[in-house]
């Protein structure tokens, strides 16, 4: 199944490994393709300002074509949940009671599980009139432990409640979550060792939790353009010039050369070798990894992601997910 | 052309800053090297002879082996220091390490609390209390501080740095003991939940409509399981109420210090910048921001400049891509200034420490040696 033919798909990965711009730029990318997409965020709002529009919070925007954003603030999300199993009416007399927001915030999961709910309401066809209907709800998720928890979270309340219509629907949203059909995750990551061995982590936790794991993206990767014999040479530049003057024949030019030799040696080094380390990481992840699960490299960029850089994104996404 | 150009430098004096200190709370976002900055700066405090513990939350598993703390949790580990890193000689001080297993400990504060051990095994038995203590967003913020205490209580350490768990709201940190508190100790629940009171039959009137209710939303099994939780957890209120106060007062001392880490990156430093923020309408004493992973080279040097000095001794084909790696870290180094410099903009932002990225990744006491060198810059001589 195609990445993008699916109804849901979770992005996430540790903190700032680019999930945000990874979310919007498949956003992007889906709309391009004439689908109507809702990028989702999870207590925060980056993806507005992101889009250069003003905040939108709890409340389904478009901001482009075929492109809607909302940002899920989970407390909200668990008040909608609670008041659509016991009635309007209903939640506004027991919102008043201190032991019915105490256990909103105490019920374990309540708020994970109703961020689910929200998202299983927004991927259905039949959402009612006064609804959009998308063809992709895409989540930029919380980074990976909170994801986890979210996406376990179904099939942690369905145990708990045993009977009675939360179980009904936690089920449901279970059977979204570990439909391939329906549900991809989307895991991004930085080839260094922490985050490689966490995203290949979270992909064994996806497996327990059976949802499909459906791209990998590796952020900021730069490789190298020196062989490590060239780059040892570079480093006997600063050891030499660091161990004295070398030439006797220096004059004045030659010592400003060696000065800027010496000076440069050692950047160089550090950042060949870290590129280097880049490459034994990238094959780690890539190893650890399935077979059948794509893995898209991206470029390091010196500066910040801008909704500018957004389409060219998309098209490096476009060959592993559309 | 030969003399280097200044740029940002570091102005944070780590060794004055934590000279006096007992406590020191690490905090940032995820990913940014939070555990090894405790770790380096833990090993540098251990090399000038405190006794020094690192309470970790979730350490990369190379540096978690390499200071011996595989698969043991909560118990803290003194780390090996034969070497001193660049003075010889056996390290006066001591690095101990402790990983964090917030389930244990909150199991510890159950069965300190409750009443008897057969409430306390009610407890731990209880569906609702075994999600809670593992998986709740929060109860993990609460139990570092928790373990923070008793490690200070047990008066075998000078100082105790805490690695916080990396969260979004630098509040769910500073306030999950009174949060938790509050929680506890709330009047509401007290009275729906007094034992003597029949469990479910209380609240007067309105309370077979209002347990009817929730019954109905979150489902009969949940709810005994909930009711049953808070009861036990009410009984044990005075203790956690002590405790979440004498948490709070241990935070506000003299004697604990706050730094930030951040990574040069754009959320990185956003999320230091309001942490910052949340910290000072606070009695927090706050230390400096460490930025970690600070691409540096020097700005003046641009591409030609480095060929041509490298021509001079490298053949010119090598000369060229090394000096195009040059300019691709230069270009980058400068970013990082730049957006490290934008977010210095409040009081006390001035003390910065730029630790570079460094050749080796750090997974063992020589690398953190290594760190160490950039912690504290004045004592290797630079």
């Amino acid at each position: 199944m195609a990445l993008l033919d699916r109804r849901l798909l979770i992005v996430t990965g540790k903190g700032g490994t680019g999930k945000t711009s990874v979310a919007a730029a498949l956003g992007v990318l889906a709309a391009r393709q004439g689908k109507r997409v809702l990028v989702a965020e999870i207590a925060g709002e980056r993806l507005s300002g992101l889009f250069g529009h003003a905040p939108v919070g709890h409340h389904e925007t478009k901001v482009e074509e075929r492109l809607s954003l909302l940002a899920i603030e989970p407390i909200a999300a668990a008040h909608d949940f609670l008041r659509g199993q016991v009635g309007a009416a209903v939640h506004r007399v027991i919102f008043q009671n201190r032991l019915f927001t105490l256990t909103m915030t105490a019920a374990p999961g309540l708020r994970e599980v109703s961020t689910v709910d929200r998202l299983w309401d927004l991927t259905r066809r039949d959402r009612g009139r006064r609804h959009p209907t998308y063809d992709l709800v895409i989540v930029d998720a919380p980074a990976t432990g909170h994801a986890l928890a979210m996406l376990r979270s179904p099939a942690t309340y369905g145990g708990l409640a045993r009977g009675g219509p939360i179980k009904k629907r936690a089920d449901e949203m279970a059977s979204l979550l570990q439909d391939p059909a329906r549900t991809g995750a989307v895991l991004c990551a930085l080839p260094e060792e922490t985050p490689v061995n966490e995203t290949l982590e979270t992909a064994a936790s996806l497996r327990e939790l059976r949802v499909d794991l459906g791209l990998v993206v590796l952020n900021r990767t730069l490789g190298t353009l020196l062989q490590d014999d060239e780059a040892d040479a570079v480093g006997a530049l600063a050891s030499d010039a660091s161990g004295g003057p070398s030439d006797a024949t220096g004059g004045v030019a030659v010592r400003a050369a060696d000065c800027v030799a010496l000076r440069a040696a050692a950047p160089i080094v550090v950042e060949h070798r870290r590129a280097r380390r880049e490459e034994t990481q990238r094959a780690r992840l890539r190893e650890g990894l399935p077979d059948r699960v794509p893995l898209t490299a991206l470029e390091r960029r010196p500066a910040e992601v801008l909704r500018a850089d957004l389409g060219a994104l998309a098209d490096l996404l476009a060959k592993d997910a559309a | 052309m030969s003399a280097a150009t200044p740029g940002l430098s570091s102005t944070l004096d780590l060794d004055a800053t934590l000279r006096d200190a007992r406590v020191v709370v690490l905090a940032g976002g995820g990913g940014v090297g939070k555990t090894t900055t405790a770790a380096g700066i833990g090993l540098g405090m251990a090399r000038r002879g405190r006794r020094v513990c690192v309470l970790t939350i979730d350490p990369a598993r190379r540096l978690a082996d390499a200071l011996g703390l595989e698969g043991v949790a909560d118990e803290p580990v003194r780390v090996p220091l034969e070497v001193d890193g660049g003075l010889g000689g056996t390290a006066p001080g001591e690095l101990w390490v402790v990983m964090l297993d917030a389930k244990s400990t909150w199991d510890g504060l159950i069965r300190q609390y409750a009443d008897s051990d057969e409430a306390a095994e009610r407890v731990l038995q209880n569906r609702v209390y075994r999600e809670f203590s593992g998986a709740v967003a929060g109860t993990q913020e609460y139990t570092a501080v928790e373990k923070l205490h008793e490690l200070l209580q047990s008066g075998r350490w000078d100082v105790v740095l805490l690695d916080t768990p990396p969260t979004r709201n630098a509040l769910d940190f500073l306030d999950a003991p009174q949060r938790l508190h509050a929680f506890i100790d709330s009047r509401a629940l007290q009275l729906l939940l007094r034992p003597a009171s029949g469990g479910l039959g209380l609240l007067g009137r309105g309370a077979g409509v209002f347990t009817g209710l929730l019954k109905r939303a979150l489902g009969v099994d949940l709810l005994s399981d909930l009711i049953e939780f808070f009861g036990v957890l009410g009984g044990m209120s005075a203790g956690f109420s002590q405790r979440a106060r004498a948490v709070q007062a241990l935070l506000a001392e003299p004697h604990t210090v706050f730094l930030l880490v951040a990574a040069p990156l754009p959320e990185s430093l956003a999320e230091a910048a309001q942490f910052r923020s949340t910290l000072q309408g606070r009695d927090i004493h706050y230390g400096g921001l460490v930025v970690n992973r600070v691409t540096r080279a020097d700005r003046g040097d641009d591409e030609a400049a480095v060929r041509d000095a490298l021509a001079a001794t490298l053949d010119d084909d090598l000369a060229a891509r090394a000096a195009a790696m040059h300019e691709r870290v230069r270009i980058q180094a400068a970013h990082d200034e730049a957006m490290v410099a934008a977010h210095l903009s409040g009081p006390g932002d001035e003390r910065v420490l730029l630790v570079p990225q460094l050749a080796e990744d750090v997974h063992d006491v020589s690398g953190l040696d290594r760190l160490g060198a950039h912690l504290y810059p004045a004592r290797t001589g630079g």
